[in-house]
C-alpha cells in the first residue's frame, strides 16, 4: 500500500491511503482522490486569529446558553417547587467562571497561621483565636494543635489535631464551615459548640450549646445529628458512641448530693421538653440519652415477642442500640423485622442501608451488601443515606466486578454528590485505567 | 547511519512523541473531569484545529464552520462526564465532532440547504483565498458529495479527505469495521461513477503560455 504522511493540524502525523489499496480505499476514482487531496490541503486550516476568535465566541455561547438554562430552570422550579435543577457540568461553569470572590478576612488574635496552615500561638499562655470577616470566631484552648485547612468566601475548614476548640459560627445562607477533629468531621451551620479531640486516647467530645451540627467519622455509622444542649462522646478504641443531653450529665453529677436541678441560663433549656423519668422513657429517648444497655436488656428478655410486637420507632431504636453495642445479630433481626412489618416506610428503606453496612462489617462479602444498597437507593433515592449508599455501592461494585464496572457508579456519585465523602475515590476511579 | 538504525531511531522518537501526547491527553482529560478552571481553554487550544478541520472538510467551505465547531465544544464540555477512558480523549473529541457534523448534515439535507447556495454553487466569497483551479475542484467534489447520503459522505470524507484509518472511522462513527468498509466501497463506487459521468479534468488548467522557440544560432 502506498502511503504518504500528512500533517494538517496539531495532531500527530497521519497517513493517507494510496490509490492502490482497494480494500481500505474503496476503489475511488483517481480523479476523485485528487479532488479530495485538494480539499484536504485547502480546507480546515485554522489560523491563530481564528482560534482566538473562536474561544471568545465559545465563551459568549456558554454565557448565552447558561442564561437561558437558568431562566428555564427558574420557571420549572416555580412550577414544581422542590424539584432540583442541574445547571450543567462543572467544566462549563469553570469555563465561564467569574473571578472567584475573595475569601473571608481573617485575623489571628494571639498567634499566626504559617505557610502550611498550622495555627501557632504567640505565647504559650495566650491561646490563639481565629476571627473571620463574617464574625465567626474559632478559639483554640491552650496547648491545642490546630490547622487552618481552607478558607473561602463561604467559610473555612479547621482541623484540630489534638486539643479543644470553641467554635462560634455566625449563621449565614450557603455558609460552609467544617471542623476536623481527628478522624471526625463536624459540619456546622450557625452554631456554638466546643470540640475536643484527644489524640492519645482517641476520644472525641462535642458539646453543642446552640444550633445544630452533624458529626461523621469512624464508628458513627453515618452522620450523627446533634441538637442544642446535647453532648457527644465517641471512644474510638472501645467503639463507643454516647449521645446525651447535657443537663442529664449535670443532673447525674449532682445527684449524690441531692441538689436541686441546676438553673440553666440559656433559653435553650426552656425550649426543650422536660425530661421524663428514666423508667418511663421510650426506647428512642433512651437511645438519644445513650442508654443502649437498657434497651438491649429489655429487648433480649423475649426477643421474638419484641420483634413481633414493638412499633417501628422502637425497632429502629433497638437496631441502633444493638449496632452501637455490637450486638449485630440483634441489630440484623430488628432491621429485618422493620422491613417485614413496616414495608414501604422510610424506616424500612433506612433498614436496607443498615443491613448493607452490617453485611459489610460482618464479612459477608460485598455481594449481599450491594443488593441492600441498591434496594435502598431504589426505595429512597434521595434518602438520608443516599450519598453513603451510592458510595458504598461504588466500592462494592469495584470489589465484585472491577474498576471498569464501577466507573458508571463513580460518575453518578460525582454528579450527585460532588463534595461527598466518596467524591475523591469516585474521581480517582473515573480516571483509572 | 545504516537504514535500519535510522528506522529504529525514528520508531523510538515516534513512540516517545506518542507517549507524550497520550500523557498530555490524560492530564487534560483529568482536568476536564474535575472541572479545573482552565481545562476548557486548554481543550479548545489543543483540539480546536482538529475539530475545525473535520467540520470544514465534512461540510465543505461554509461560513457556519465556526458555529458548528463551537457547538461541538459546547456539547463536549456538557457531556465530558461521559468520557469513560481519559486516555482516549482524542477519540472522544473526534467521535463527538463526527456525531454533530452528522446531525448538521442531516439538518441541512432536511432543509435542502446542503453546502451549496441556492444556485447549487459553493459561495465564491468563502473560498476567495483559494485559487481558481482548486475552487473548481472543490465545487465539483462537494457537489458530488451532496449526492451521497450522510453516512456515505462522512465515511468518504473521513477516509479520503481527513485521512483517518478505517479503525478510527469505525470508532468515531460507532460502526463496525465491516460496515465502514462496505459503506466506503459503496460511496467510492458511487462517486467514481459520477466522476465518470461528468467527464472532464479534476481542475481546469489554465493554458500555459507557450515556451518561446529558441532561436537557432546561426
Amino acid at each position: 500500500m502506498t502511503r504518504h504522511p500528512t500533517q494538517d493540524d496539531d495532531g500527530p502525523v497521519r497517513v493517507l491511503p494510496g490509490p492502490a489499496d482497494s480494500d481500505s480505499n474503496g476503489n475511488l476514482d483517481p480523479r476523485a482522490v485528487e479532488m479530495a487531496q485538494i480539499a484536504r490541503k485547502t480546507l480546515g486550516q485554522m489560523s491563530p486569529k481564528l482560534r482566538a476568535r473562536g474561544i471568545d465566541a465559545l465563551h459568549r455561547l456558554v454565557v448565552r446558553r447558561q442564561s437561558i438554562r437558568r431562566r428555564i430552570a427558574f420557571v420549572t422550579v416555580a412550577a414544581a417547587a422542590g424539584v432540583a435543577i442541574a445547571f450543567g457540568p462543572r467544566v462549563l461553569h469553570s469555563f465561564n467562571q467569574e473571578p472567584a470572590p475573595p475569601p473571608l478576612a481573617l485575623i489571628v488574635e494571639g498567634g499566626a497561621v504559617d505557610a502550611s496552615g498550622v495555627i501557632r500561638a504567640r505565647a504559650e499562655a495566650e491561646p490563639p483565636a481565629l476571627h473571620f470577616g463574617d464574625g465567626t470566631v474559632i478559639q483554640l484552648d491552650q496547648g491545642t494543635r490546630g490547622r487552618l485547612t481552607t478558607v473561602d468566601d463561604r467559610g473555612a475548614r479547621v482541623a484540630i489535631d489534638h486539643g479543644r476548640a470553641r467554635v462560634d459560627v455566625v449563621p449565614k445562607p450557603h455558609a460552609r464551615w467544617q471542623i476536623d477533629a481527628g478522624p471526625f468531621v463536624i459540619s456546622v451551620h450557625g452554631t456554638v459548640f466546643s470540640a475536643e479531640w484527644d489524640a492519645a486516647s482517641e476520644r472525641l467530645e462535642v458539646n453543642l450549646e446552640r444550633g445544630s451540627v452533624s458529626v461523621t467519622g469512624p464508628v458513627t455509622n453515618g452522620p450523627i445529628a446533634m441538637r442544642a444542649g446535647q453532648s457527644l462522646i465517641v471512644k474510638l478504641r472501645r467503639s463507643e458512641v454516647v449521645l446525651r443531653d447535657t443537663d442529664e450529665q449535670e443532673h447525674e453529677a449532682e445527684a449524690p448530693a441531692l441538689a436541686p436541678p441546676p438553673v440553666r441560663t440559656r433559653a435553650v433549656v426552656a425550649s426543650r421538653p422536660s425530661r421524663p423519668a428514666r423508667q418511663a422513657r421510650s426506647w428512642a429517648m433512651s437511645l438519644s440519652a445513650g442508654d443502649f444497655d437498657s434497651i438491649l436488656e429489655e429487648a433480649e428478655r423475649d426477643i421474638g415477642h419484641t420483634l413481633a410486637s414493638r412499633g417501628t420507632e422502637d425497632l429502629a431504636a433497638l437496631a441502633d442500640a444493638a449496632r452501637y453495642r455490637r450486638h449485630d445479630d440483634v441489630a440484623r433481626r430488628a432491621l429485618l423485622a422493620q422491613r417485614r412489618r413496616f414495608p414501604a416506610s422510610p424506616r424500612a428503606a433506612d433498614a436496607a442501608f443498615q443491613l448493607g453496612r452490617l453485611d459489610e462489617k460482618n464479612g459477608r462479602g460485598p455481594a449481599p451488601a450491594l443488593a441492600w444498597y441498591e434496594r435502598y437507593l431504589d426505595e429512597a433515592p434521595n434518602g438520608t443515606y443516599a450519598a453513603e449508599a451510592l458510595g458504598r455501592k461504588m466500592i462494592a461494585v469495584e470489589e465484585l466486578h472491577g474498576a471498569g464496572a464501577a466507573r458508571s457508579v463513580a460518575e453518578q456519585y460525582v454528579r450527585r454528590f460532588p463534595r461527598g465523602s466518596y467524591a475523591g475515590a469516585a474521581r480517582a476511579l473515573r480516571v483509572e485505567r | 547511519m545504516p537504514a535500519d538504525m535510522r528506522h529504529l531511531r525514528m520508531h523510538v522518537v515516534t513512540a516517545t512523541m506518542e507517549e507524550a501526547e497520550a500523557a498530555r491527553d490524560l492530564e487534560l482529560a483529568r482536568a476536564l473531569l474535575s472541572g479545573e478552571a482552565h481545562a476548557a481553554e486548554m481543550a479548545w487550544d489543543r483540539y480546536a484545529p482538529l475539530v475545525h478541520g473535520i467540520v470544514s472538510r465534512a461540510l465543505g467551505p461554509d461560513a457556519e464552520v465556526e458555529d458548528v465547531t463551537q457547538e461541538i465544544f459546547y456539547r463536549l464540555f456538557s457531556r465530558i462526564g461521559t468520557l469513560r477512558k481519559p486516555e482516549a480523549l482524542r477519540s472522544f473529541v473526534i467521535s463527538f465532532a463526527v456525531r454533530i457534523v452528522k446531525w448538521e448534515l442531516r439538518r441541512r439535507r432536511a432543509r435542502r440547504w446542503l453546502t451549496l447556495s441556492e444556485t447549487g454553487d459553493v459561495p465564491d466569497e468563502q473560498i476567495m483565498v483559494i485559487n481558481a483551479e482548486s475552487r473548481y475542484a472543490l465545487r465539483r467534489l462537494y457537489a458530488l458529495l451532496d449526492r451521497l447520503n450522510t453516512r456515505e459522505r462522512l465515511v468518504l470524507v473521513l477516509r479520503h479527505v481527513e485521512g483517518m484509518t478505517l479503525e478510527e472511522i469505525a470508532e468515531a462513527m460507532e460502526l463496525s469495521l465491516a460496515t465502514v468498509k462496505r459503506v466506503l466501497r459503496r460511496a467510492s463506487t458511487r462517486v467514481s461513477q459520477l466522476v465518470d459521468a461528468e467527464q472532464g479534468p479534476v481542475v481546469k488548467r489554465r493554458p500555459r503560455p507557450e515556451a518561446p522557440v529558441p532561436r537557432r544560432q546561426p
